[in-house]
């Protein structure tokens, strides 16, 4: 049963140089060019297979409603703080009020990585073919999904809002304590909330928007989720937030890449 | 041969299934078994093509996965001097702990339970592959 070759040792390190040649020279175009060829080929049964798995068909329509309408009603509350906002510094004469027009490009998402009911990133179909890049947002109506991380020529992965890589700054929409929103897997934390701020269980968390010098970022007033709970001592300089997010990443079948807003 | 068939179409199945629905690190305990039971220049080749293919589905740097698959064949290959890789026993504990590395050097999900179960079943195909032949 285990007839071992001669001298296997030297066949597996020849293997082994060529592994690590394939690592060094992964930009040259040859290798993007298979790895291109390969995403185009797997693309279709990779979607089919998800498609298969998040399920196509129709949810409850009672939870589908009810979802539709808490979704509103998320959105009304914060465009009421939103338009509270923008009229107090309308006031002041700081600020001007924005109505943000995202270009979105909407992705089929093809796979998952990370844990097997928790996913930390989800894989589109769309790459740097399709102008992705690395650090653009990535929505889901009004929800935040993530960030684009690494960029294929023809995938692209998107790093969950759960994710461990995952930072973005945020605030609260009734309070607006602002903080730093830090993927924990399965949750997200707000950190950096300094003490003084007053945050609640329940309250929703907004990105507070960024935007890097190529004009690639996350849009503000997305939601990232509801607070479910304060960690806050008394003699520590800042608090910290448990935050469930809006939506169930596993289940997303089509996200929305933002290309600019 | 029949093995070698069924080991090759495992792995294509395993790349389909975990960069899709199924996050597990399936390729890699395949490749593994694959070397345990056939350790010949075409398996390493045939793991070699198909890691590079989950690479590039994965997104990650195209050669990682056959660098560490070649890398654990070595181990196994320096191991057998001194453990008896026929022993089913030893074969699981190479693929538990080989599996649990690599899931947490490839972020898949490092739950030690779901990576018991699955060792105990593939444990039992193996067994009744080898015992039939």
């Amino acid at each position: 049963m285990f007839n071992m070759q001669k001298k296997p040792l030297i066949a597996l390190s020849i293997f082994l140089v060529f592994a690590i040649l394939l690592i060094v020279f992964n930009s040259s175009p040859v290798v993007k060019l298979f790895s291109s060829a390969v995403q185009s080929v797997f693309s279709v049964p990779k979607s089919i297979i998800y498609s298969l798995n998040t399920g196509n068909n129709p949810d409850d329509p009672t939870l589908s409603r009810l979802k539709k309408e808490n979704d509103n009603l998320t959105r009304k509350l914060i465009d009421f703080e939103r338009t509270k906002r923008d009229n107090e510094a309308l006031k002041s004469q700081f600020e001007t009020a924005e109505t943000s027009s995202f270009k979105l490009i909407p992705a089929r998402v093809i796979g998952t990585l990370g844990g097997l009911s928790s996913p930390i990133s989800l894989i589109t179909d769309h790459g740097s073919n399709q102008k992705i890049e690395p650090g653009m947002g990535v929505v889901s109506g009004n929800n935040l999904v993530g960030k684009v991380g690494k960029v294929g020529q023809n995938y692209s992965e998107v790093l969950l809002a759960t994710n461990n890589s995952f930072t973005t700054l945020a605030r609260t929409v009734t309070n607006g304590a602002t903080g730093v929103a830090r993927g924990q897997e399965s949750f997200i934390v707000l950190d950096r909330v300094e003490n003084i701020r007053q945050i609640e269980k329940g309250e929703i968390l907004v990105t507070s928007g960024e935007l890097n010098s190529s004009g690639i970022g996350i849009p503000n007033d997305l939601i990232v989720g509801k607070i479910t709970s304060v960690n806050k001592i008394p003699s520590a300089v800042f608090q910290t937030a448990k935050v469930e997010p809006a939506i169930n990443f596993a289940k997303l079948g089509t996200v929305f890449i933002v290309l600019s807003f | 041969m029949r093995l070698n068939y069924f080991f090759i179409s495992s792995l294509f199945i395993s790349l389909l299934l975990e960069t899709t629905i199924f996050p597990y690190p399936l390729f890699y305990i395949f490749a593994l078994l694959f070397y345990i039971l056939i350790p010949s220049s075409a398996t390493v080749f045939v793991v070699f093509l198909l890691g590079i293919v989950l690479d590039a589905l994965r997104l990650s740097a195209i050669g990682a996965t056959p660098a560490v698959l070649i890398l654990s064949f070595i181990l196994i290959l320096l191991a057998q001097k001194f453990v008896n890789l026929r022993d089913y026993k030893v074969i699981i504990l190479f693929l538990f702990l080989g599996a649990f590395a690599y899931a947490k050097m490839f972020n898949y999900s490092s739950n030690l339970l779901s990576y018991l179960i699955p060792f105990i079943i593939c444990e039992a195909v193996v067994f009744y592959i080898t015992s039939k032949k």
